[in-house]
């Protein structure tokens, strides 16, 4: 604040990457049947334990190894701590070589080196102590909000999402974009019936066309299973908060994105090639979508939430954005920011510079509540890629 | 109590609060409308007659089609208007 070149934040230099907000300390167990040693000898020792569950019964395919090692090389991730066993220490090495070029310090356990439950137990602890004391000595320093890409989301969306809390986030991005930064709008299966707003901000005919078959595929794909979204989109819960179609979901969804052009359109988990609005293909799963954004190098994740959805990223700091009175009362453990002062007079701008400011303080250490709450999720799309499923995304 | 219509094209309002049936309303570009269903907090109501068939209107783009004739002040939701989009079993249109 008041610097002349411009708004800054206090993070973590990295070589090889965007700059941190955060130095994490992560283990990440790469065979779900390892998730209990992992959680009992990562325990107290402030590493952020990441909760692999069935996803990565697909961690041979080329993807799932993209987007893993893609989502541990996030900005916020100081060091890596991974847990294989015999079944999965090829996929340990083929990580680990990915996490070094990126200059991600990272070490390997594996379950078959040791002797005994209780030692393997043991040298897990020992390697997230030490992981997490070496990520505590390094220093923050200032660097250009330019250097952020945000994330946003939506989950348990109701009639006041897209006028409240979506525009809200959406000034924030006006405003991150307008200093040189960037941001991800996603899930477009609930951009359906929003498609041609997004094409006409496109700054060319490409991304134009791109936005367009991304939408349109994932409409197509729900006709090829013969799938009636109608009945899951907007779902029973939105429906309860008043939102009736899927068009009308899409058009408030789409406000997260502010009002400057969209530059670019990618892939699940790649990272944006320039600064400025850029659309990722991804499903509607809250889940997977921050896992997405997380993998492309989001640093942190602007949630907005009309039913209090509490979730947040191991790695991404999430902030959660109530679009109602009630939730962001009734739920103010989850609720980070109460976005529906502009349904009480407030202006949208008023709205949105406190919640860039928020953001900005996040930025610069602040916990979220989900943070402090060790709310993280993980979850990757199933079968692989959207591209995959959706089939002609390209 | 606030009512939102969110462009000059809508053919919907949004309540912040609950209204009973019978309660009038002032809306943004319209004028006093009677609403003629409870409307619950974040639901929305018809600011125009709407015929059957007739593409419905918000944030001034297509929500969806009316699936019976809809009264000015009428609850709008999924027993009187439907999506055009992503249904199951052909092409989209």
């Amino acid at each position: 604040m008041g610097c002349s070149q411009g708004t800054t934040f206090m993070g973590f230099r990295r070589d090889s990457r965007r700059p941190g907000v955060r130095n994490l300390p992560v283990i990440f167990p790469l065979d779900a049947s390892l998730s209990r040693l992992v959680e009992l000898g990562s325990t107290s020792t402030g590493a952020v334990r990441v909760p692999v569950h069935d996803a990565l019964t697909h961690l041979r395919s080329p993807f799932t190894l993209r987007v893993v090692a893609d989502f541990l090389s996030n900005p916020n991730v100081g060091h890596v701590v991974l847990v294989s066993s015999t079944s999965s220490r090829d996929v340990a090495e083929a990580i680990t070589g990915d996490l070094r070029r990126l200059d991600v310090p990272t070490e390997t356990l594996n379950a078959e080196d040791c002797s005994s439950v209780a030692g393997f137990i043991q040298s897990i602890h020992d390697a997230c102590a030490g992981a997490t004391a070496g990520c505590a000595t390094v220093d923050r320093i200032s660097f250009p909000v330019s250097e952020m890409l945000v994330g946003t989301e939506c989950g348990g969306s109701d009639g006041y999402s897209g006028l409240s809390a979506n525009p809200v986030v959406g000034k924030v991005v006006d405003r991150l974009v307008s200093e040189g930064g960037a941001a991800l709008l996603c899930e477009l299966p609930e951009a359906i019936g929003a498609e041609h707003l997004l094409a006409q901000r496109a700054i060319d005919a490409e991304t134009a066309n791109r936005v367009t078959g991304a939408v349109l595929a994932w409409e197509s794909l729900a006709a090829r299973f013969g799938e009636d979204l109608r009945g899951a989109q907007p779902s029973p819960g939105n429906q309860d908060g008043g939102l009736t179609t899927i068009e009308e979901k899409s058009l408030g969804a789409i406000a997260k994105g502010g009002s400057t052009p969209l530059v670019e359109v990618v892939d699940y988990g790649q990272a944006p090639s320039r600064a400025g609005l850029v659309v990722m293909d991804t499903p509607g799963h809250d889940v997977e979508q921050m896992t997405g954004m997380a993998a492309a190098g989001a640093q942190i994740i602007l949630f907005t939430t009309g039913r209090g959805t509490p979730t947040g990223s191991p790695v991404a700091p999430t902030l959660k954005i109530g679009t109602n009175p009630s939730v962001s009362q009734h739920l103010s453990s989850l609720i980070d920011f109460d976005a529906s002062t502009v349904l009480s007079g407030e202006s949208l701008d008023e709205a949105g510079a406190a919640l860039f400011r928020l953001m900005l303080n996040t930025a610069s250490g602040t916990p979220s509540l989900a943070e402090r709450a060790s709310q993280f999720d993980f979850a990757l799309p199933p079968l692989g890629s959207s591209k995959l499923l959706a089939g002609t995304a390209r | 109590m606030t009512v939102l219509r969110l462009h000059g094209e809508d053919d919907v309002a949004v309540t912040t609060e609950p209204i009973a049936a019978g309660t009038g309303v002032n809306v943004s570009g319209i004028g006093l409308i009677h609403v003629v269903d409870p409307i619950p907090a974040g639901h929305k109501f018809a600011t125009r007659r709407l015929e059957r068939g007739a593409t419905v209107h918000k944030y001034g783009s297509i929500i969806g089609l009316a699936t019976q004739p809809i009264p000015t002040g009428a609850h709008v939701h999924t027993h009187n208007l439907a999506s055009q989009r992503a249904r199951g079993g052909g092409a989209p249109e």
